[in-house]
């Protein structure tokens, strides 16, 4: 793939979002006075403690929330109401279709890109390669285990080859061994496919380990505290120097 | 991960639910056969199990349930076929729902059998009234059970479609309606017995004409208690054979709903 140079525009701007909820008579800001800018390949997560509006600021890229004032432009553009184009969201869990296989799901996220079926099945099969479940094409969702289906999730997200993925506490719900295993992958996936990531994760390790950039945010109201460049190379360990007082200042930053 | 459906595993040896009939049966024997349980209207077991094959009048009933049958079929077919269209209309119009909706969830109040003076009146006292009470105690089950199915879609799910830009045709397909499948299918099996009842109430509320419910009710006028007792059993098994069936075509046409080991 040829380095992305000639777009001018961020991969996502966010600017000034606000976003408020109310709860029978009480109105409180999820998110106030919030902007972030992704620049393309980047991957950036946002750290902070639950009620932080992390995972509201991702609903607000992905379409899913409306913010109350402030805008969002994915690549340059202002997406229209409803979800957004160009982007693609994996969630904590990973909401597959029960009633489709795992090719059946993948295929689904190509339905509105107009593919030629020879192509589209050739897609669906490589995206599925890619996440290591290719003998478990027709497998039903409920016959994985839950890395396998968040795998599957990641393919799903992925095969419509989008500029920004957005990944809500990816794997949040998988135990540290597996955790950890996926994150290698991602890794690797987005070095093959080259793709701005936005994260939202309360793993100081895992926002390391990925990130170019750590967000953390603090609730009541929900805005960000400080931005933190990682500038490790990677691979990186988690026992280097450098990576422990990294994680000792983030974790200073969030308490 | 590798947990067992142990509790649908059939029991082995004699059926631990056949247990209770079977000894109400051997009781029932005991007492009639010895003579300690007698009169005009008591029959033992032997006879009643002789009457369907040795006696002229008996051998009827295979006639009776063969039309009864019949009438469940056609009746289940017009009224369910209609509650899933209304049902699905409610679900997914917003504006359908909400104009349709308050009608069909107030006639559904009106008691089942109260429904056969109305029908009587209308159609007279032959087959229309009795296909249409079949088909009323049919389509509310599939109706409630449809739009139900709908209304309990995961919104994690319909998300899943938004982000994806499904097409609305592609949403239905693809999530509204295999979500709402198992739901449909307790409507289908709640529709097959109340189709069922239905079909012999009518029978036999009406009196005439063939079927399982007309059959009964002229065999209780002569006092024929074996035939009355053969009647009531095959209604029962007609009953029971129709809810597994359909409980096995639903498993079938639902994998994913089932219990069942992962890979």
């Amino acid at each position: 793939m040829t380095p992305v140079q000639s777009s001018p525009a961020p991969s996502l701007a966010i600017e000034n979002v606000r976003k408020t909820f109310t709860v029978e008579t009480r109105t409180f800001a999820a998110l106030d006075d919030v902007s972030l800018t992704l620049r393309h390949n980047e991957i950036v997560s946002i750290l902070g403690p639950s009620g932080c509006g992390k995972s509201t600021l991702l609903r607000l890229v992905a379409g899913l929330e409306t913010p109350d004032a402030g805008a969002l432009f994915i690549n340059g553009r202002r997406p229209v109401a409803g979800p957004a184009r160009d982007c693609a969201i994996v969630f904590q869990d990973h909401r597959l279709f029960p009633w489709l296989t795992v090719s059946g799901n993948v295929d689904l996220a190509l339905d509105s890109c107009r593919l030629a079926p020879a192509e589209r099945r050739e897609r669906v099969r490589r995206y599925i390669a890619l996440v290591g479940l290719g003998s478990f094409a027709s497998a039903y969702p409920r016959q994985l285990s839950g890395g396998m289906a968040q795998r599957a999730a990641i393919a799903r997200a992925l095969v419509a080859e989008p500029a920004l993925l957005l990944m809500d506490e990816p794997f949040g719900a998988l135990d540290s061994l597996l955790r950890t295993r996926l994150q290698g992958e991602l890794l690797d996936i987005w070095e093959r496919n080259r793709v701005t990531i936005l994260l939202v994760t309360h793993d100081v390790e895992e926002a390391i380990y990925l990130s170019d950039r750590v967000v953390v945010m603090q609730p009541n109201p929900g805005r960000i505290r400080a931005v933190v460049d990682v500038g490790l190379p990677r691979p990186r360990q988690r026992e280097e120097t450098a990576f422990i007082a990294l994680r000792k200042s983030l974790l200073e930053l969030l308490s | 991960m590798a947990e067992q459906a142990s509790s649908s595993l059939p029991p082995a040896g004699f059926p631990r639910g056949a247990v209770i009939p079977a000894a109400l049966v051997v009781l029932w024997a005991a007492l009639t056969e010895t003579g300690l349980w007698h009169g005009p209207l008591v029959v033992s077991p032997s006879q009643v199990l002789a009457v369907p094959f040795l006696d002229a009048s008996g051998r009827e009933i295979w006639a009776g349930v063969g039309a009864s049958l019949l009438r469940l079929a056609a009746g289940t077919a017009i009224g369910a076929a209609a509650g899933l269209a209304a049902g699905l209309f409610v679900g997914m119009s917003r504006r359908g729902g909400l104009a349709l909706s308050p009608t069909l969830h107030t006639l559904r109040q009106i008691a089942l059998f109260a429904w056969i003076p109305l029908l009587t009146s209308w159609f007279g006292n032959g087959e229309a009234t009795k296909l249409c009470f079949v088909a009323i105690s049919t389509f509310f089950p599939l109706f409630l059970a449809t739009e139900q199915g709908l209304r309990t879609v995961p919104a994690t799910l319909r998300e899943v479609a938004g982000v994806l830009h499904l097409s609305r045709r592609r949403t239905i397909t693809a999530l509204l309606l295999p979500a709402a499948l198992p739901s449909i299918g307790v409507g289908v099996q709640i529709a097959l017995i109340s189709a069922w009842i239905g079909t012999v109430g009518a029978e036999y509320a009406i009196g005439n004409g063939r079927g399982l419910g007309s059959y009964i009710a002229s065999a209780r006028d002569q006092f024929r208690m074996d035939i009355v007792i053969v009647g009531v059993a095959v209604l029962a098994a007609v009953g029971a054979g129709l809810h597994y069936l359909s409980r096995a075509a639903i498993a079938r046409l639902t994998p994913w709903n089932s219990p069942r080991s992962s890979a």
